[in-house]
């Protein structure tokens, strides 16, 4: 008994000790009401201050040297920096990710800063971003329009003002852009058509045989030009049958297309699919089938793709896909950028072709759209062969 | 017994607040928000500048809305999750309305009508809530849930994912107009804010509320007409919602299927922040106010402060986290 009551007052002097501490700030009554305060203003600094700003990704040594190169020549000769405004929509997206990534390296290149915010898939916030970017006095304004007509807004906002707006891989309904930069997707599907047909002639000795088409979201411009540049390429061929299945982008949808399919016409001999991310679905779904079989087995069913995803890399390396298209998704950045610097210049940018000997993205082109212009950088098909390529973005950001 | 007591007495003796202190705890978020505007004005010189506190109130006015109607649904002891959808289908019906889809023609009608259809559509939308929570006996929290996720279907059926635009801009006006350099969806905010607070701080329309929210049966004891009363809560906090759509289409010039997706989140932060408490009964307007305003400015000061976009939403929900812990630890001194 003796003992428990020593526990008993043991336990009991461990309280008392805490709540003395308690007693204690209670005591210095004001403290109550200041330490929340001071804590929120101690947090909020460490966050603040704290929390990465953003960074170059630094991919050899040669850049880096560039980047500082650069910068000290603009410090010694220009008193002004330019500070880039970027609004990414959705930045889960790894394809967003490489796009920021792209602009980023572009804009520090040149020795420029870059603000950068993420509207997080709402509109509403992506308009209050650009808003803040305004605020800070940013020089251009750079976006990928989280949706193409309520961006407007912002832009009309941004022309009142004189700053000058771009947008990379979604243009806008209105308003006044300086310069769109975006992937030629019809490019894409013809590339893929045209792979398509070479696989097809290699296995029947003709092009014949079932395609499986999985549509992107056929309201947007991307979807309709990846159809229409593969459609253009397979009309040509009239013994090849093609079944197309809108999904909408979504993986599931995909899938089920692929399922369906195979119920209906078990002897399919190709998938063609407007996106990696709904071609995840459609590889995931063979593989369930068991039809997923590498090139060279007589039951191999040819997969194609656009986009050109670090996934859709590993499965050409692994024999499972044939090829893919892909997007110059780090380099709308990096030629964005140079346009900027042309724009910050006062140099205009005019329509027609630009070739730059060794870039995947050459050769590109630079059209009149209805809210200004338009440039269009050529697509790589991937194969095999060049799926090592550094310049990939699938290779870029791991 | 009274040993034990008399120990706990000492451990935990009870202490009298002054005025000044009871003052000090009753705003604290207010005294967050100044120490963060500090902190602000510090690390972001442009903070303090006309035209970012303007932006600051522009952003926040569709979102002053929406926690001005959830405050109601909140202090009655219910929560309404749907107005984020009501706010988007709303708008959509508007929009449809007045310019239909790509494909579609459209019905060309004029945008008052529209915009009398899209209000109506609001308050019937807290009509079924209000019906199915208080005469059927569904949680509102499920309730509320079903009908989100319909209307957020809905909108998608009417929409196809596709963006409504080219708004008349009559219909515009009210969200991206501008009366001496301030928003007129500000004024608006205003507006309604003011009318809110005082009704429900000084009519019956706020008595009634609070005694609801405090206690149900106390309240029927009392001789209010507890259902009736609930309902037209519902009612008028779908209401509000449907007026928020209007603005914020008129402020985007268009309408997405996914218009104010996760706004009912900043909602329920800003309105518990502010101490409307989540079990009814207790907080008040101006609290939620001082929420509003908070959530407002961690986002803008995060990004003027140059934080990179990745951690700008981490960020976002620690401060929010840090100004509820500082809340709480209010309601312990309190209590003691």
């Amino acid at each position: 008994l003796e003992g428990g009551e020593g526990i008993k007052n043991w336990k009991g002097n461990i309280r008392n000790y805490i709540m003395f501490n308690w007693k204690e700030v209670k005591e210095l009554k004001i403290k109550r009401i200041i330490f929340p305060i001071v804590l929120t203003l101690i947090v909020a600094f460490v966050l603040v201050s704290c929390a990465p700003k953003v960074q170059p990704t630094v991919t050899s040594e040669e850049t880096k040297a560039e980047v500082t190169e650069t910068t000290a020549e603009t410090t010694a000769e220009a008193k002004k920096e330019i500070t880039i405004g970027y609004a990414a929509p959705w930045l889960p997206d790894v394809g967003q990710v490489t796009i920021m990534q792209g602009l980023i390296d572009g804009a520090m290149k040149l020795g420029w800063k870059v603000i950068t915010t993420d509207a997080n898939g709402d509109v509403q916030k992506q308009i209050n971003d650009i808003d803040n970017l305004i605020t800070m006095g940013v020089d251009a304004v750079v976006s990928v329009p989280q949706d193409s007509a309520a961006i407007v807004p912002a832009i009309e906002k941004c022309n009142q003002l004189g700053i000058p707006f771009f947008t990379i891989d979604r243009g806008a309904t209105g308003g006044k852009i300086v310069l769109t930069v975006l992937a030629d997707n019809y490019l894409a599907g013809k590339q893929e058509g045209d792979n398509l047909i070479k696989l097809l002639t290699a296995k029947y000795g003709e092009p014949k045989g079932k395609v499986l088409e999985l549509q992107g979201d056929l309201a947007t411009n991307v979807a309709q030009l990846r159809g229409k540049g593969f459609d253009d390429v397979v009309a040509q061929n009239p013994n090849i049958k093609l079944i197309q299945v809108p999904t909408k982008w979504a993986p599931d949808v995909g899938a089920k297309g692929v399922e369906d399919t195979l119920t209906t016409d078990p002897d399919l001999d190709a998938v063609y699919f407007h996106s990696e991310y709904t071609g995840a679905g459609v590889v995931s779904a063979l593989d369930r089938l068991g039809k997923l079989v590498p090139i060279g087995d007589k039951n191999h069913i040819i997969i194609l793709g656009i986009d050109g995803s670090a996934d859709a890399l590993n499965w050409i390396r692994n024999d499972l896909m044939d090829s893919t298209s892909s997007q110059p998704l780090y380099d709308f950045g990096i030629v964005c950028s140079r346009y900027i610097k042309d724009t910050l210049e006062g140099v205009e940018i005019k329509p027609g072709t630009v070739e730059e000997p060794g870039a995947l993205w050459s050769p590109a082109k630079i059209q009149e759209v209805a809210v200004g212009l338009e440039l269009q950088l050529a697509t790589t098909l991937v194969t095999k062969e060049n799926v090592d390529d550094p310049g990939l973005w699938g290779n870029v950001l791991k | 017994v009274s040993n034990i007591e008399a120990k706990n007495n000492k451990i935990l003796p009870k202490i009298r607040l002054s005025t000044l202190q009871n003052f000090f705890l009753d705003n604290i978020t207010w005294f967050i928000l100044l120490a963060m505007v500090v902190v602000a004005s510090i690390i972001a010189p442009k903070f303090l500048t006309k035209l970012n506190l303007l932006n600051l109130l522009t952003h926040v006015s569709i979102l002053g809305i929406l926690v001005v109607a959830e405050s109601l649904c909140l202090i009655t002891g219910n929560l309404d999750l749907s107005i984020e959808s009501t706010l988007g289908f709303s708008a959509v019906i508007a929009a449809w309305l007045m310019v239909g889809r790509q494909d579609i023609s459209g019905w060309n009608v004029q945008p008052f009508i529209a915009i009398i259809v899209m209000l109506l559509v609001g308050a019937v939308i807290g009509l079924i809530n209000g019906y199915i929570i208080v005469k059927i006996g569904l949680d509102p929290f499920i309730a509320t849930l079903a009908m989100l996720i319909i209307l957020r279907g809905l909108t998608l059926v009417i929409t196809k994912g596709v963006a409504l635009y080219n708004l008349p801009s009559s219909f515009n006006v009210l969200g991206s107009g501008n009366i001496i350099g301030i928003q007129i969806s500000v004024i608006v905010w205003i507006l309604i804010f003011a009318i809110a607070y005082f009704v429900m701080s000084k009519c019956r329309f706020g008595r009634v509320r609070y005694a609801i929210g405090g206690s149900k049966w106390a309240a029927l004891a009392s001789g209010i007409r507890v259902d009736r009363v609930l309902i037209a809560t519902f009612v008028y906090s779908s209401l509000l919602a449907a007026f928020a759509g209007w603005i914020l289409a008129g402020r985007l010039h268009s309408v997405v299927a996914n218009l104010g997706e996760g706004m009912v989140f900043d909602a329920f932060a800003a309105s518990v922040i502010g101490g409307v408490s989540l079990r009814g009964g207790r907080g008040t307007l101006i609290g939620a106010l001082s929420g509003v305003l908070l959530i407002g400015l961690i986002g803008n000061i995060l990004t003027l402060a140059h934080v990179s976009a990745f951690w700008i939403d981490a960020s976002r929900g620690m401060l929010i986290m840090v100004a509820m812990i500082i809340d709480s630890l209010k309601q312990r001194i309190r209590r003691r």
